[in-house]
């Protein structure tokens, strides 16, 4: 699977997939794709957790119910997700021991294998945020995940105990 | 102490001088510039008797040379009755607006009205395209401008507008307008791209679209991809938009004020219902 990613402010994701490859995203990211590409939706596409308590675990978190697996077959095919707010698409490799949390609407999609759950969650008080609290997506397991994070993206490495305040809105990866 | 600032000059003066520089500069006639990066605006300089047509509404600035007439056939459009009524069914407005350069060069801008790219399109007799439905930005009188693809995606979808299409055919020089980066593909005679319809930026007239469903009920009732997608089928070039406004609406939505009795009314402002 070959991936590119397209343009600079508002960034495009294209895989080039070769038949058999396949990856997942929560229902309603899709932005393009070609005749080769098979859609599959359901609470448990991509292997992720398919139980009613990591489905509305999900959906808590932000996400959606239901994932659509994407696989390409009978040919290579291919398979785009646009950013929805001017922005990054970073590359991300999962392993065991390098998971990542991620903004509510951060993630765009990522090899099966790479399991995507609820990782933390506050509220921050009635009215904040349309009263809806603030939560960020955990991204573990094994694979390859793409993440859009919304306007410049600065990275700090942070040293055991080091601190960093920041305004919840902006708050991509950590 | 004291601020001091440059007197001020007339603005007609001004802008004189700087229409006057850039034909010296530059030449020719009704030379188009597109300036800026993320939220382009198309500039205009044009001699007398240059003439463009656009949407009523569409114009961002011009100098004093330039003369507007309004009517329902400004640009040699259609004015009849369909052609009307075809125009405003495909999102467009019923009156067009023709501005002239009179007496003099002239000035005239339409901005972007999202972040994204304008494109100067020439279109002739067989090389006509389609256009999403928020994308004309103006045009030279020969090119029409008509509804060229229209269908209901059922109640309640895209604020249950539907999807529609505008045609540019004729002879002339088009400027369009897509949003986000614009990523172009060639398709092969038979070759389909399946697009989340919001995407679907402008095609060439040879490339045919329809509407299909997502295959599979499961897809269709659970998918969130919206229950259809808009099928391109070559031979042609398509031109697909990354930002959509029913994403940006989505996007910002939660960050709005709610008003209990208009709830959910703002994804219906947004995308013009």
């Amino acid at each position: 699977m070959e991936t590119k990613i397209i343009g600079t402010v508002m960034p495009v994701l294209e895989l080039n997939m070769q038949p058999g490859d396949k990856v997942f995203a929560e229902s309603g990211q899709l932005s393009w794709m070609s005749m080769a590409i098979q859609m599959m939706t359901s609470t448990s596409a991509g292997g992720q957790q398919g139980g009613l308590f990591s489905a509305i675990g999900r959906m808590a978190a932000g996400g959606t119910l239901f994932m659509t697996e994407y696989t390409a077959g009978g040919g290579p095919g291919l398979l785009a997700f646009a950013a929805k707010l001017p922005g990054q698409v970073l590359p991300m490799e999962i392993a065991p021991g390098h998971g990542y949390l991620v903004h509510r609407h951060g993630f765009m999609c990522a090899t099966p294998g790479v399991q995507f759950s609820i990782g933390f969650q506050q509220r921050l008080g009635a009215g904040v945020f349309g009263g809806t609290g603030f939560r960020m997506q955990r991204l573990q397991g094994q694979g390859q995940a793409w993440v859009e994070l919304h306007g410049e993206v600065v990275t700090y490495d942070l040293q055991p105990g080091n601190t960093l305040r920041g305004a919840p809105g902006p708050r991509g990866d950590v | 102490m004291s601020i001091t600032r440059e007197p001020s000059r007339p603005p007609d003066t001004v802008i004189a001088e700087a229409i006057r520089v850039r034909l010296l500069r530059e030449g020719g006639n009704l030379e188009p510039k597109i300036l800026g990066t993320v939220m382009p605006v198309l500039e205009l300089s044009m001699q007398p008797g240059d003439k463009v047509f656009a949407e009523s509404g569409q114009l961002a600035w011009m100098s004093m040379a330039i003369q507007m007439q309004t009517s329902t056939s400004a640009g040699g459009q259609q004015g009849g009755f369909m052609g009307v009524l075809g125009r405003a069914v495909a999102g467009g407005t019923v009156f067009m607006t023709e501005y002239t350069a009179a007496g003099g060069p002239g000035l005239l801008s339409f901005a972007a009205k999202l972040p994204g790219q304008i494109l100067a399109m020439d279109v002739a007799p067989g090389a006509g395209y389609l256009v999403h439905r928020h994308g004309f930005m103006c045009a030279t009188p020969g090119v029409q401008f008509s509804m060229g693809f229209q269908q209901r995606l059922g109640t309640g979808l895209l604020g249950g507008t539907g999807f529609r299409m505008q045609r540019l055919n004729g002879q002339g020089k088009a400027w369009v307008e897509l949003s986000g980066e614009v990523v172009q593909y060639d398709l092969q005679p038979g070759n389909a791209l399946r697009v989340h319809p919001g995407h679907v930026g402008m095609y060439q007239e040879s490339v045919q679209l329809s509407i299909t469903t997502v295959p599979g009920i499961k897809n269709a009732f659970f998918g969130g991809d919206g229950i259809f997608l808009a099928s391109l089928t070559g031979p042609g070039r398509v031109w697909l938009q990354s930002m959509t406004i029913q994403h940006l609406a989505h996007a910002i939505q939660e960050y709005l004020p709610h008003n209990e009795a208009g709830a959910g009314s703002v994804i219906n402002i947004l995308s013009g219902s």
